[in-house]
Formats: C-alpha cells, sequence, structure tokens
C-alpha cells in the first residue's frame, strides 16, 4: 500500500517537475507570471490529440509538433504583447496581460473543441507490469522517463549550451549580458517560448494518460503555482522538489481522502509554506527576481 | 555619565565566505564630526547598513545610548534618532521634493505626535536650512545630483536624529557645491548639535571638517585618529596608494 | 496628483449634481437597470478595495475575493444563528480581518510576486475549506439567507441604496486615508520600500493595515451581496473571476485615482451586459481582447488617459499662444 502511494508520487512528481520547469523558467528568467500556462499545456494537449487522431501519428512523437507550435506562439505573444507592456513598467500589468491572452486561448478552445473531455488512447494504454504487487501501467512509466527526459534536457540546454547561457547570463546580469552582445531582450523572448514549449510538452504527454478539457486549465494553473512555491523559483531543483512534494500530496490525498480533494490540499500546503517558508522548501534562489 | 552615544564591539559581516566587516569596534561620543574612510570596498557601507538595521546578522554587538540594537529593524532603528542617507540616493519617486522631506518629519522620531500640517512646517525647516525651499513642488525626477543630495539631507534631518549617518554625500559634487555641503554638514552639527558619522572619498572634505577619522580597509580597522595623525599614517597610506609607493617613499627617504 | 474632483467648487457641485440624480434613479428606471447599477456600485467598491492595494501601495491581490465569500458566509452562517444582519456583517469583517493579519504578516514581507500568487492560493485554499466544511458552511448546497418580507421593488431599492452607501464610505477612506499620516506611509512604501523603512516607517503594520481595510470592505460588499441574492455557494462567491474582473475595471478606470474604480466598474458592467445578451459564447475571448487593447493603448486607465489628453491640448494651446 505504501510502496503503491510513492510510487505514484514519483510518477506524478516526474509529470509535475517538467510543468513547473517551464513556469518557473518564465517566473524566473523572464520574469513573468505566466497566468495562460494552464491553457498552452491544454493547448498542447489537444495538438497532440489530434495528430494523433487524424494522421496517426504515435501520440509520443505527436508530442514533438505540439512543442514546436507552442514554441512559436509563445514568440508571438511576447513580441507583440508581453515586452511592450514590459517596457510600459509595471510588472503587474504583465501578468493581467497574460491572464488576457489565457481568456482569449480558453475561449478559442472552447469554440473549436467544445468542453467534452479527451483523453488519448493508445496500442500501449493497457500495458503494465506488476511490481510488488502494485499494478503500474506502461504508459505512466513511460511518461515518467520522457518528463525526466524533458528536465534533464533543459537543464542541459540551459547550463551546457550557449544559446542556454546566455538566457541564463540575460536573467543574472542583464547588463553584463548587453555588454558581451547578447541580445538580452531576445533571450527573454526565446526564453519564453521554451517554457511554452515545455508547457505543451508536459499537456501532451498528460493527455496519454489523464482526460483533458479546456475546464481544467485553470487548475493546472493552480498546480504549478503550488508546484512553484514549494520549490522555490527560478530552479530547475526547486521544480523537481516542488513537483514530487505534489507528487506525493496528491498520492496520498487520492488515497485517503479522495481525489476530489486534491485541488485543495495543494493550496493549502502551498499556503502553509508560503506563510512559515515564503521562499519554499529548499529556500534558495539560482536565479534572482 | 557616558557621553558614548555609538558603540561598536568587534562587529563581523559575513556573506557566506566574505569577511566584509572583521572585529571592528569604535565609539563616537555625542556631538562628534566623525570622518568614516577607506578604499571601496572596505566595509564601510556595510558597517552603516548593521547599524540601521539593514542587517541584524552579526558577532558582535552594537550599542546606542547604552542600549544593544544588534537585531533592531531599520525603522526602529529610525524612531531611535539614527538617521541616514543612501550612496545611491533614494529619493520617493511619485512623491514631491517636499512630501518627501514630510515623511520623514511624520515618521521620524517625533512624528507620531505630530499632523499632516506639522510635518509640512517641520519640511519646511529643513527645505530651507538645505536651500530646496523653492524646488519643493518638484517631482523628484527633475532634481539634479546634487539637488538629491540635498534631498535625502533635507529628509533625514527632518526625523530629529541624535546620529546621522551619511554615505558619501559628496560624490559626484562640483567644488563649489562641495564648499556648501561641507557648510552644511558643520552646521548640522555645531547648531542642531546632531552627532555624525560621514562616509567619504573626497580627502580634502574629511580632512577638513572631520574631528577624529576611522579607517577601514578590507573589513578591518587599521587607523584611528585625528586628520593629521591618519595622514601621516603608514597604514593608511600603504591601503590608498599601496605598497609599492609605500615602499618608494621609504627609500626616497622620508 | 491624486486629489482629483475633490478640489475645487465647481467639481464639488458637479459630484453633488450626480449624486442626487443617483438618489432619484431608482424611481425613474425599471427594475433590471436598479439592479445593473447595483452591481455596478458593488463592484466600485470590490475594485476600489483592490485599488487601495494595488494603486497606493504597489501589491495586487488577485485572490482579493476571499474576503467577499468570507463576507457573504460570515453574514449567511450569522444570520441562519439568529444574528442580525448588522451583526453577521461585522462578523465577516472581523473574520477577513483576522485573515488579513495572521496571513498578511508573513506574505506581505516578500515582494509582489509571492504576494500575487499566495492571495490566489489563499483564495483556493479557503474556498475548499467551505466547500467541505459541510456541517458550518453547507458544503455545495451553499447558504440560505433570511428572507426578507418586501415587495420586490421595494428590495431592489433597499440594495440599490446600500450599495450605494457602501461605495460612498469606501470614496470617503480613501479621501480620509490619502490625506492623512497613513497615505503618506503607503505611498513613500509603493515609492522606495528600502528609503520608507530608513525613515521610520513600519512598513510590515502599513501593508497589512492596508489590507484589512481592503478586506473588511470587500467583506461588507459580500455580506450585502449575500443577502441581497439570498443564496449563495463557494463558486459564487469565492470565485476568482471577481478579484481578477475588478483589477481590470481598476486598470480600465484609472490605477490610484478616487473615481477611476468606479468609472471602471461602470463600463465593464455596461460592456458585459451588452457582450453577454449579443455574444454569449465569445464572452470571455472579447474580454480578454478589451483587456489586451486597455493595457497597450490606455494603460493608465480611462480617466487618467483622458486626463492627460486634456493637459497636453491645454499646454499645446498654451504654447500656441505664446509664439503669436
Amino acid at each position: 500500500m505504501l510502496f503503491e502511494i510513492v510510487l505514484n508520487g514519483l510518477l506524478l512528481g516526474g509529470l509535475y517537475t517538467l510543468m513547473g520547469t517551464g513556469f518557473s523558467l518564465q517566473w524566473g528568467i523572464s520574469g513573468i507570471i505566466n497566468l495562460s500556462y494552464g491553457g498552452m499545456m491544454v493547448l498542447g494537449g489537444y495538438i497532440a490529440f489530434f495528430l494523433h487522431r487524424l494522421i496517426n501519428i504515435q501520440p509520443i512523437v505527436s508530442i514533438i509538433p505540439a512543442a514546436v507550435v507552442l514554441f512559436f506562439f509563445g514568440l508571438l505573444v511576447y513580441s507583440f504583447l508581453l515586452r511592450p507592456t514590459i517596457k510600459k513598467g509595471s510588472f503587474f500589468v504583465t501578468v493581467i496581460m497574460t491572464f488576457a491572452v489565457e481568456l482569449v486561448l480558453e475561449n478559442f478552445m472552447l469554440l473549436v473543441w467544445a468542453s467534452d473531455y479527451r483523453i488519448i488512447t493508445s496500442p500501449y494504454s493497457s500495458i503494465g507490469f506488476d511490481i510488488f504487487g502494485t499494478h503500474l501501467p506502461f504508459i505512466k512509466a513511460l511518461i515518467f522517463l520522457m518528463s525526466i527526459l524533458g528536465v534533464l534536457l533543459v537543464y542541459l540546454f540551459m547550463s551546457k549550451t550557449k544559446p542556454g547561457k546566455s538566457i541564463q547570463a540575460s536573467a543574472l546580469n542583464p547588463a553584463g549580458a548587453r555588454f558581451i552582445g547578447i541580445n538580452v531582450e531576445k533571450m527573454y523572448m526565446y526564453n519564453y517560448g521554451i517554457g511554452c514549449a515545455i508547457a505543451a510538452v508536459a499537456g501532451a504527454l498528460a493527455s496519454n494518460i489523464n482526460a483533458f478539457s479546456v475546464v481544467l486549465a485553470g487548475g493546472l494553473l493552480g498546480k504549478v503555482f503550488v508546484i512553484t512555491v514549494l520549490g522555490g523559483l527560478g530552479n530547475i531543483w526547486g521544480a523537481a522538489l516542488g513537483g514530487i512534494t505534489l507528487g506525493l500530496v496528491e498520492s496520498i490525498g487520492t488515497i485517503t481522502v479522495g481525489p476530489e480533494y486534491n485541488e485543495a490540499l495543494g493550496l493549502i500546503v502551498m499556503v502553509i509554506v508560503l506563510v512559515f517558508r515564503p521562499r519554499g522548501l529548499i529556500g534558495k534562489k539560482f536565479w534572482d527576481v | 555619565m557616558s557621553d558614548v552615544l555609538l558603540e561598536a564591539k568587534e562587529i563581523s559581516v559575513h556573506f557566506g565566505a566574505l569577511k566584509a566587516v572583521e572585529k571592528v569596534s569604535f565609539q563616537i561620543e555625542k556631538g562628534e564630526l566623525i570622518g568614516f574612510i577607506g578604499p571601496n570596498g572596505a566595509g564601510k557601507t556595510t558597517t552603516i547598513n548593521l547599524i540601521t538595521g539593514v542587517y541584524r546578522k552579526t558577532n558582535g554587538q552594537v550599542l546606542f545610548q547604552g542600549n544593544d540594537i544588534t537585531s533592531v529593524t531599520p525603522n526602529q532603528v529610525a524612531r531611535m534618532g539614527i538617521a541616514r542617507t543612501f550612496q545611491i540616493t533614494k529619493p520617493l519617486v511619485g512623491m514631491s521634493v517636499e512630501e518627501n522631506v514630510m515623511a520623514g518629519a511624520l515618521f521620524g522620531t517625533a512624528g507620531r505626535g505630530l499632523s499632516v500640517k506639522q510635518a509640512r512646517q517641520k519640511a519646511a525647516e529643513c527645505l530651507e536650512m538645505t536651500a530646496m525651499m523653492d524646488k519643493r513642488d518638484f517631482p523628484v525626477s527633475k532634481l539634479t545630483v546634487p539637488d538629491r543630495k540635498r534631498l535625502e539631507l533635507a529628509r533625514s534631518l527632518a526625523t530629529d536624529p541624535t546620529l546621522l549617518l551619511l554615505d558619501e554625500v559628496m560624490a559626484g559634487l562640483r567644488p563649489k557645491e562641495i564648499d556648501e555641503a561641507l557648510e552644511l554638514i558643520k552646521n548640522i552639527n555645531e547648531k542642531m548639535k546632531v552627532t555624525i558619522l560621514f562616509i567619504e572619498h573626497v580627502m580634502r572634505a574629511v580632512m577638513s571638517i572631520s574631528q577624529r577619522i576611522i579607517v577601514l580597509n578590507i573589513g578591518q580597522k587599521i587607523a584611528e585618529g585625528n586628520p593629521r595623525e591618519i595622514s601621516e599614517n603608514p597604514q593608511v597610506i600603504e591601503a590608498y596608494l599601496g605598497r609599492k609607493y609605500m615602499e618608494r617613499r621609504s627609500t626616497d627617504g622620508e | 496628483m491624486l486629489f482629483d474632483a475633490i478640489k475645487n467648487k465647481r467639481s464639488n457641485l458637479f459630484l453633488v449634481v450626480i449624486l442626487a440624480v443617483l438618489i432619484v434613479l431608482p424611481w425613474i428606471l425599471s427594475g433590471y437597470w436598479t439592479r445593473l447599477i447595483t452591481m455596478v456600485f458593488m463592484f466600485a467598491v470590490i475594485a476600489k478595495a483592490i485599488d487601495l492595494m494595488m494603486g497606493y501601495l504597489g501589491y495586487v491581490p488577485f485572490g482579493n475575493v476571499v474576503f467577499f465569500g468570507l463576507g457573504a458566509y460570515s453574514a449567511g452562517i450569522g444570520m441562519s444563528n439568529g444574528m442580525p444582519f448588522i451583526v453577521a456583517m461585522l462578523l465577516g469583517i472581523v473574520v477577513s480581518s483576522l485573515v488579513c493579519i495572521l496571513f498578511g504578516t508573513p506574505v506581505l514581507r516578500l515582494r509582489g510576486h509571492y504576494f500575487a500568487v499566495a492571495s490566489i492560493g489563499l483564495n483556493g485554499a479557503l474556498m475548499a475549506i467551505a466547500l467541505n466544511a459541510t456541517g458550518l458552511t453547507g458544503g455545495a448546497m451553499g447558504i440560505i439567507f433570511p428572507v426578507i418580507s418586501l415587495p420586490p421593488d421595494m428590495i431592489n431599492k433597499v440594495f440599490y441604496f446600500a450599495m450605494l452607501l457602501l461605495m460612498l464610505l469606501a470614496i470617503g477612506i480613501n479621501v480620509l486615508i490619502i490625506r492623512s499620516r497613513m497615505g503618506f506611509a503607503i505611498r513613500s512604501i509603493k515609492s522606495n520600500e528600502d528609503a520608507a523603512r530608513s525613515l521610520g516607517v513600519n512598513t510590515t503594520f502599513y501593508k497589512t493595515a492596508t489590507w484589512v481595510i481592503s478586506a473588511s470592505l470587500t467583506s461588507i460588499a459580500g455580506a450585502v451581496y449575500g443577502y441581497w441574492m439570498s443564496y449563495i455557494s463557494t463558486v459564487d462567491v469565492f470565485n476568482v473571476m471577481i478579484s481578477v474582473t475588478s483589477i481590470l475595471m481598476v486598470l480600465l478606470g484609472g490605477v490610484g485615482t478616487i473615481l477611476g474604480p468606479i468609472l471602471g466598474a461602470g463600463i465593464f458592467q455596461v460592456l458585459s451586459e451588452v457582450i453577454w445578451s449579443q455574444f454569449l459564447e465569445l464572452h470571455s475571448g472579447i474580454l480578454g481582447v478589451i483587456t489586451i487593447l486597455v493595457i497597450l493603448f490606455l494603460p493608465r486607465g480611462v480617466l487618467t488617459e483622458t486626463r492627460m489628453l486634456i493637459r497636453n491640448r491645454a499646454m499645446t494651446k498654451k504654447a500656441v499662444k505664446t509664439n503669436e
């Protein structure tokens, strides 16, 4: 029983870590609390779902177009809507702008796809294997691995590649970065796009195991808040800690009080952490906001 | 009856492995006008931040009028009578010059009983003293650098301080403006009876009005004395001009 | 800069006239319009309460609706237990203030980002608690308020004036604060918190106090709303859209001004009614587009932008005149 809880928590935690990474990158580096993150995840799910349906691509492969579409969508949103708003000064107005984007996005998705729940089913949806008396669906393990792979790729990109390091430099020391020739504005833009792409990937992955619909966007945003606050800002290890913690909390919650309480539980834990340890459980910030 | 107003006892401020201030001790007596010098990065601003409660984690103690204020918060420190200016001025943007100074009056040591009207009168006095009266309705964004410094000074005076800590108030001023600033500081010390500790890099300013000078280098106090003694102190000279200069001086047979 | 229309005699007369018109309106308009305007007054209060934090302190409480919910539920639970409305409403204020003090002190100490997220979390958490504490709150079933035995026409009028009074109270509090010591404290915190602290401003106290006032006003609005509707449930009164749209109203009308949030509430409600009736399925999308347009082209809100426009025109006229 305990093993099942922990296992489920960890598997969920992987996906949550990926979710948290994207959001955290946008907040920590581009300085934007992206209230349209939930909507973007759902959009990623829809794109993956329909590609799978229409062209019969392997669901896992369909993640790639979803990520690409949302990457460019993010670039556009940043260039035309967010950058001018940031220039005007207020941080909060930028956040409200992302909320406006979410409103438009949700309405669009409602019109096109209605609010029915979808879920991707595929040949490997029903395979599973038993470990220690618990049934482990293959798809969950696969998604966990892909999430971890995704986070690893992001980490490697950010710390080992030139564009990644340029982005980090732009966040840590914009003046210095500009001085050595980095186009800081462009870096913030690409970073935002990457964050959106990660959201799409997380959404597309999640659509394989969870039924999704536009209606869930708000709840997803709530979850990603919890993950980010629990783990601390702008820090991949923080996203991991936050993600796994939330995964475990929800896993425990599902078994003990029932899955309907999960959202509330997550939020309550978040508020408690905010009151006693506002910088998150890690308490360190790698990128200062 | 001790005349010691402020006492620093073996204070240290560490940021991780960086020892910004290391076991510094000194005393300041009522009514003194003390210069606080040292090369860049010596730990002078850090010391002021510690005294005013911006940093509160430290070994050692800071005593003000006999009371331990080491872990007192900045707004409480201000209430107790210690005012400060900032190296890079921090005017209250969005408020006029007059409103800036009124803020000082309303929340300083005597602030509690003051009405907004009385605060305005107090602000007027401080603005007169710093020659900013004609600019009192200016938005802060319109001020020149010397005016910002004057505003910062007027604002801290409005809090009715017992001890005033100035952080490089003369940086960026032209010679005539420096002379005016020196006059003002002397007035504040002598006529308003405010004890002053001022950080400065402009040597002639420090030398001309300080009664006593404290010198820091790399976080440690290396000298203390009157201006003459300090200007002849070999360690001070070495700190500013480097060892090579010192060696050259001694081989030149001075 | 902040004393809008209260300054000269001509503006004062203008305001008195408007007030007189507002008082007379319920007898002229239909029930539908009376209720609509009552809603405008209510949102004006919520928006003003948010503007206290947003425009003057610089912190944006996305989750301020939590106090609306707390006020509504306190009133409901109180009245279900025999309290008269006023007492139940006061109970709501006490509960909201306690929440502010409990959470404000740790969370307001941080930067605005955390506060914004924390307030949303707070709302969600309290909504969930309200939903699940079925013994106290009726859970998903909600709470029914005692019925008011008056004809519907009278009820419309009573609540119209209740909300109008509340709005006037909000304006009064706003004016009082700006001119007072507290106003200086709040403005200096928004300008430069470090400097404010170095002058002796107890920033934590003032931030919390501002939030308490903001929360109390919102709480009263919630209590009156509950009594008006006779029925509340968690989804209605803890709905984060209420505070988010109120933030939009503040932006629309003009942040940091006395009349701005009211203007914003008015424009917004009218727009909303029009869109709802014509384009139901596009409602949130159009809302989003309007927000985007306002932020990009009217960033300081209708009131402030209009004022700047008038001022600029006056200045160019003056410049042209002096050149002649």
